[in-house]
């Protein structure tokens, strides 16, 4: 396969977990696909590296961690309070499911950096092993820390729900 | 308190946002990549620099202009190697970034990118200041011949006002740009620490 075929193949099936990714990272759309998009250039200049040690999944998705992590914090901050006051307008009964998604999204963003990507990765239900091979985390440290991530979250989204 | 697994359903539940066709020339044209766009002015500086002793010697030797005091030759000598050095240095740090492995662990990656930074940290506060001495040590040289024979209010006219511009660029407008420099990029090592002390054991 061309690399060019294999990179559109490999775009198809994983941007949108990526995606979600980059969204739950930042909790706004339009960095998130600037995100997505980095990633991804990324991923095309580095594909004669894949040696096929990791899954490309692995791979890819490592990437696409550390592109959000050296992402500067201080863009993002700026969205997510105007998106913030956005959410704070909507009523209560006008929250639809999407809404319920766009809170989790702000949830997730309130976390620290690293929490925000480990947690994405759980609700994809990535497994221990593959988010481990993703982050560099031992296994072991990894179940303490989404022990610990899981609680905060929930704790966050139900604080966001009372308002 | 929402139980962690309705969060996770409703995670599941979400439509994966719209996906756009793939385009791949569009993907790797922007340049939405950060690292490409701090190299791309390294480079265009490191080959700019590169060629620049190649247009001061055009000018001193090969152009209508007529200068022949050693002094002069030695200030071409200076400013060329100067410059030459800037460009080997610029294109250093260039290949620096290139270096920096995306695919490596995050700890890893961040650790490069402080690494990086470190570097830039410490090479603008002996870089730009030797640069700026010996190029002007090398333009003061230049100038004796430029300047001899003509008249002493030219002389002290174009004298003022170089030393001026060049002190106040040095002393003042240099100093604050540094300061801003080294602010920022203390920021940004700070950040990453900050990032990678979250990847350690708990």
């Amino acid at each position: 396969m061309k690399q060019e075929e294999q990179f559109t193949a490999l775009y198809k099936q994983y941007a949108p977990g990526i995606r979600k990714l980059c969204l739950g990272y930042t909790g706004d759309a339009m960095l998130a696909e600037d995100l997505l998009q980095e990633s991804f250039v990324k991923v095309w200049k580095n594909m004669d590296k894949f040696r096929g040690d990791a899954a490309w999944s692995t791979w890819i998705y490592r990437i696409a961690a550390n592109t959000c992590l050296t992402h500067l914090r201080k863009k993002n901050e700026q969205f997510v309070d105007a998106d913030e006051e956005r959410l704070a307008m909507i009523p209560d009964d006008e929250r639809n499911k999407e809404q319920e998604v766009q809170l989790l999204y702000k949830c997730i963003s309130k976390l620290a950096e690293t929490d925000r990507l480990i947690i994405t990765l759980v609700l994809e239900d990535k497994s221990y092993e593959e988010i481990a091979d993703i982050t560099g985390i031992t296994e072991n440290n990894l179940r303490v820390k989404i022990h610990r991530i899981k609680k905060q979250l929930s704790e966050i989204y139900s604080s966001y729900e009372r308002l | 308190m929402k139980d962690f697994d309705a969060l996770k359903d409703l995670w599941q539940q979400s439509k994966p946002a719209e996906q756009k066709s793939v385009d791949l020339q569009a993907i790797t044209r922007q340049s939405k990549d950060t690292k490409a766009k701090l190299m791309r002015p390294l480079l265009i500086g490191s080959i700019t620099l590169f060629l620049t002793p190649f247009f001061v010697i055009w000018v001193v030797y090969f152009s209508k202009v007529q200068l022949n005091w050693i002094s002069t030759h030695i200030s071409v000598a200076i400013i060329a190697l100067v410059v030459w050095l800037q460009s080997i240095l610029t294109f250093f740090t260039w290949n620096k970034l290139r270096l920096i492995d995306d695919t490596a662990a995050p700890a890893q990656h961040l650790q490069q990118w402080e690494t990086y930074y470190a570097f830039r940290k410490k090479q603008i506060q002996w870089n730009k200041p030797l640069y700026f001495l010996f190029l002007n040590l090398g333009m003061g040289l230049y100038f004796l011949e430029v300047v001899n024979g003509r008249p002493i209010g030219y002389v002290l006219t174009l004298v003022a006002f170089y030393a001026g511009w060049m002190l106040y660029a040095y002393f003042i407008l240099g100093k604050r740009i540094l300061e801003k420099e080294e602010k920022r990029l203390k920021g940004i090592m700070d950040e990453l620490k900050g990032i990678e002390e979250q990847l350690k054991q708990e």
